[in-house]
């Protein structure tokens, strides 16, 4: 069975925002071992796809790994006239989803006063949140963010030209990588991460098979470097 | 309401921007010139070339080890020794001469720092990578922490190490993704310095006679595509735009576009505060963005016309009539 990738977007007059999110589930799907399943834009983005709301189907745990574009700030991101904030029953995990990437500006943060620690509620079986410790840019040729995301953390590794070499890259690279690309030296990507017993995720891969989740005895890790 | 120029407030003083800016031409990438690089990359980095390979980029040499990408769109170069990058079980690295700075984060000290550069500069050297238009080099160290359930930091310190280039082009600062060295480093085993795990530039060449100015943009202007988004899916009303920081600068396109010449931009950070129309709601989101500075038509008639072609795809902005 196919790996789930999901794609999840707001433009705001910008279509590279697009671009960046479905370019990372588009490029994966151009692999037998991923299949797009979500594609989410504009008023699509709704606030249950990340809250836990009664009697509504949560779509981003519908998937394993997705990428979604909109403005972000501390302690949230915005979804479509609506956000979601580290105060919402965000449970990322409860099904599928194992890979959630933006982004969202600030969103992981980490300062001796504001601790990245306000989204470990949101992690119930997720094993990484990727995105930026400061502001990430719009404007200048972002949009294949997404794209290089997936170049990295799997195309290059299932390609046609494994045969010469395979790149085997563990995701927090990949994310590092990709964003290398598009942004300048003054953007810091960040990451969160879980780990548990019997659950090493420094250095996961995106791959077609399962890793096991952390759930019980949990630690978080929290890094960020130079783009 | 859509915002105004005169909703907007500047925390930070703007850089001086210049009615006419130059604009300067890049040359074509010669990524057959790469090869020595590609080949003295691959020794640095300790991996075998098993074959080469033609990508969606570029073209890349290496094994399974290594490799050295090469991008067709600007000349860039990246390599990585696959191997270092999963060596550690977890983000810890035992740097020496570490300090600590009240904000809490975590730098090399200038004798450290000062190694480490010095063994990028004898990198770049030995792959034959020109930093002409170097305007600053320095030491940049990742940082991690650890943290309980509850959100509770038990532990913090240093991560990899990356010396940074940055460059300008006719005095003036290259601004945006496609203009930088970086070579990212692992502390060495020996203790002394660091090991190249990875790195990555791209500094597109610049053609020497054929550089132009255009008139820039007034302020109005150059924020307006700021002020044109809606930030919020209907809105936000009694928005107010705060800006925290502003570059000028010339601005590089990422390293898989095609550039053929850099434009002037400013490159501004800030937040934009204001009430979520339908909803009651305020809302904060922070923005990272780069305006231009230059009209396409002041490039067109300076010689820099054309604007960005993408082969098959048709711009309807442009059609007559309708």
């Amino acid at each position: 069975m196919a790996k789930y990738v999901g794609s999840w977007w707001i433009k705001d007059g910008i279509d590279g925002r697009r671009l960046e999110a479905e370019g990372f589930a588009s490029t994966l799907s151009g692999l037998s071992q991923f299949s797009w399943t979500q594609n989410q834009g504009e008023s699509n983005v709704k606030k249950s796809d990340f809250v836990t709301t009664s009697g509504v189907t949560q779509r981003s745990d519908s998937v394993d790994a997705m990428q979604m574009s909109s403005h972000g700030w501390t302690d949230g991101f915005l979804v479509w006239n609506d956000s979601v904030t580290t105060s919402n029953a965000v449970d990322f995990g409860k099904n599928d989803l194992e890979i959630f990437a933006t982004h969202a500006c600030d969103l992981l943060q980490h300062t001796s006063t504001n601790s990245v620690g306000r989204w470990i509620p949101a992690f119930e079986r997720l094993h990484y949140m990727l995105g930026f410790h400061n502001s990430s840019y719009s404007g200048g040729g972002q949009d294949s963010r997404g794209t290089w995301f997936a170049i990295y953390a799997a195309w290059f590794y299932y390609w046609a030209g494994s045969g010469i070499f395979r790149i085997d890259m563990p995701v927090r690279e990949a994310w590092a990588e990709a964003n290398e690309i598009v942004e300048s030296n003054k953007v810091q990507w960040a990451y969160l991460r879980a780990e548990a017993p019997g659950a090493p995720t420094y250095n996961e891969r995106l791959r077609l098979a399962e890793a096991n989740d952390p759930v019980t005895n949990r630690s978080f890790w929290t890094a960020r470097g130079t783009c | 309401m859509p915002m105004t120029f005169r909703d907007i407030d500047f925390a930070v003083d703007l850089p001086d921007i210049p009615t006419t800016t130059p604009v300067v031409q890049h040359t074509p990438p010669c990524t057959t010139a790469s090869s020595k690089t590609v080949r003295a990359l691959a020794e640095v980095l300790e991996f075998d070339i098993a074959g080469t390979a033609q990508i969606p980029h570029g073209y890349a040499m290496g094994s399974d080890r290594g490799q050295v990408e090469v991008f067709s769109a600007s000349g860039a170069i990246r390599a990585r020794n696959v191997e270092r990058l999963g060596a550690y079980p977890d983000e810890r690295r035992e740097w020496s001469g570490v300090e600590r700075s009240d904000d809490g984060a975590f730098h090399l000290d200038a004798s450290a720092a000062r190694l480490l550069m010095g063994q990028g500069r004898e990198i770049l050297s030995r792959i034959g990578l020109s930093v002409d238009g170097a305007t600053d080099i320095g030491v940049s160290l990742g940082q991690w922490a650890q943290l309980n359930e509850d959100g509770k930091e038990i532990d913090s310190g240093p991560g990899r190490a990356t010396v940074q280039v940055s460059y300008a082009a006719e005095g003036i600062p290259l601004i945006g993704p496609g203009a930088k060295t970086n070579l990212h480093f692992d502390p060495s085993r020996d203790g002394q310095g660091g090991e190249l795990a990875r790195m990555f530039h791209v500094n597109r060449a610049v053609a020497g006679r054929t550089r132009g100015e255009v008139a820039t943009m007034s302020l109005d202007e150059a924020f307006a595509e700021l002020l044109s988004q809606k930030w919020s899916g209907h809105g936000v009303r009694d928005g107010r735009i705060t800006i925290t920081a502003a570059s000028f600068g010339l601005l590089a396109l990422p390293a898989d576009v095609v550039q053929m010449y850099a434009a002037p931009a400013l490159m501004v950070e800030g937040t934009v505060s204001g009430v979520q129309v339908g909803k009651d709601e305020t809302v904060t989101v922070s923005f990272g963005q780069y305006l231009p500075l230059a009209h396409p038509k002041a490039l067109a008639e300076a010689g820099f016309g054309g604007g960005r072609v993408t082969p098959g795809q048709v711009v309807r902005g442009r059609a007559k009539g309708r």
